[in-house]
């Protein structure tokens, strides 16, 4: 059923890192289908922010929802559910490198409950050529340059269909070139329905592809008017 | 190229050496518990009461004394034949001499000081000397029975060494088991270290703990197992080596129990290797990304 409840509430949350507070009284939401670009200096709060997005990071005090799930009360044992619901991305989130693309996307959906050969196989060349990685199916991780890992990880992130993405610096090993296809890649997923909420420092992005702004500043999260 | 990390993938060899060497050890102090089991169970069995007669008894009163013997609960059976000798004081003085090398003869002349005895080996459960102590008493109330002697404290001397030697045996066994579990937890640590990040990934696709953990549990199972039958066939060939070696050994030997130390071993092995995968798989599952790095 079509509900238009937004995807992402964090309503009055303290973000901390270890003991020490990055963020305080943060409150925004995300709708369904909304690009939103989450900037700031390193060590503003934004990777911790995301973190506590996709429960990696307890939230100790405040209240948010993602994708349905209730965050500050939710238990260990609930987390891969929750991430079968949203999908994330950053820099350092590896493939298996002893298998091919296909198999590494196989895999994922055997580990989040699916069962049926066919339709995986469907699935998984349904989110290659999303990515535009159609012929790489039976390519190894390391035949493929960084940019197209990326965007097999960015596959990887789509099989279960998520609500939202979370990106934590996705292009941030990229060079220039690369890193405008991926942003690129990112929009087309977003115009097809996913909302996205991407964490960078890449001025250059933002000012190519407008799109809302959270600001991570002095212990704040502000929304930012458009470039 | 780089050799490429399969998933779930430890150093098998260094595992398996660990595991080996340790259960090698373990099943080497079953092998000697086993045996000195049996040696006990072999002295015990050759223990024997003697049952000194008084002098000029006729044969028919010998035999209604050998025939209360018989029916004793106490006298040791081998294949329903109740353990009882007859020994002459003629043949105890002849070995007499030949043990001691003197000749009682020179200073007693023809006058044999020996009795003739009945030589009654007992069955274990009447191994201890309060209970030989008790016999002692109910058969010297025979009639025709001069007196009943046997090594007093032996009995309880070999029950008390057989004992220290399952204690010192089982202290050295929970030793080894845990330099094991610290020793392959470590080196299955190390090599998990390795993969922390795979781990993180599988987890942030929304694998749960269970499905992550699989595939390095059947692994760490299979090395355990590989290590159990390794020692196992060490164990077998150090036994089959010493039997023909070491003369007499062969009587310590029973291959039933044998086969059930080897299965412990196995399973130990195996569960080792479960156990110890689970705890460093475990605690990567519960790291968080900062902790990670």
């Amino acid at each position: 059923m079509f509900t238009s409840e937004p995807v992402v509430v964090i309503q009055s949350a303290f973000i901390y890192q270890n003991e020490r507070i990055v963020l305080n009284d943060v409150n925004f939401s995300i709708n369904k289908g909304e690009f939103v670009f989450l900037i700031g200096r390193t060590g503003s709060g934004k990777s911790s922010l995301l973190k506590t997005l996709y429960a990696d990071l307890w939230l100790q005090q405040g209240k948010a929802k993602v994708a349905g799930f209730t965050i500050e009360t939710m238990k260990a044992a609930e987390r891969p559910f929750l991430r079968r619901k949203i999908g994330v991305v950053f820099q350092d989130f590896q493939l298996f490198m002893d298998r091919n693309v296909q198999e590494n996307l196989m895999w994922v959906l055997e580990a989040t409950g699916w069962t049926d050969s066919a339709r995986m196989k469907a699935r998984v060349a349904e989110v290659l050529m999303q990515v535009g990685m159609s012929t790489s199916r039976d390519k190894m991780p390391h035949q493929l340059s960084g940019g197209e890992q990326q965007r097999v990880v960015i596959a990887r992130a789509l099989l279960n269909e998520p609500q939202i993405l979370f990106a934590d610096e996705p292009t941030g090993n990229l060079d220039p070139e690369v890193s405008g296809q991926i942003i690129e890649l990112f929009h087309e997923i977003n115009k097809a329905g996913t909302a996205i909420l991407m964490a960078t420092h890449d001025f250059d992005m933002i000012r190519k592809f407008p799109a809302r702004i959270l600001k991570c500043e002095n212990g704040y999260v502000k929304e930012q008017p458009q470039v | 190229m780089a050799k490429i990390k399969k998933l779930g993938s430890t150093p098998n060899v260094m595992v398996v050496i660990s595991l080996t060497i340790a259960l090698f050890l373990i099943g080497m102090c079953g092998l000697l518990t086993l045996n000195a089991r049996k040696l006990a169970e072999l002295v015990k069995q050759n223990v024997e009461l003697q049952v000194y007669l008084d002098d000029d008894l006729t044969t028919s009163k010998l035999d209604s004394i050998y025939k209360i013997l018989i029916k004793k609960e106490f006298v040791l059976l081998k294949e329903n034949s109740p353990q009882i000798n007859f020994i002459s004081k003629e043949v105890a003085a002849k070995q007499f001499i030949e043990e001691s090398g003197e000749d009682y003869r020179r200073l007693l002349g023809d006058n044999n000081p020996l009795h003739n005895l009945y030589a009654v080996k007992i069955k274990q459960e009447y191994f201890n000397d309060a209970k030989l102590k008790e016999i002692k008493v109910a058969l010297e109330l025979i009639p025709g029975v001069h007196e009943v002697a046997y090594v007093e404290n032996f009995v309880d001397e070999v029950n008390k060494n057989i004992s220290k030697i399952y204690l010192v045996l089982s202290v050295f066994v929970m030793l080894l088991l845990l330099i094991i579990i610290i020793l392959v937890n470590n080196t299955i640590k190390l090599s998990l270290y390795s993969q922390r990040f795979l781990i993180r990934s599988m987890q942030l696709v929304g694998a749960t703990n269970g499905f992550i953990r699989k595939p390095f549990i059947i692994k760490g199972a299979l090395q355990g197992l590989t290590s159990g039958l390794v020692a196992s066939s060490c164990l077998i060939l150090l036994q089959q080596l010493a039997v023909r070696k070491v003369e007499g050994l062969v009587l310590l030997q029973e291959m039933d129990k044998m086969i059930y130390l080897l299965l412990g071993i196995l399973i130990i092995g195996t569960l080792m290797g479960i156990l110890s995968t689970f705890q460093s798989v475990e605690r990567y599952l519960r790291l968080s990304l900062d902790e990670l790095y």
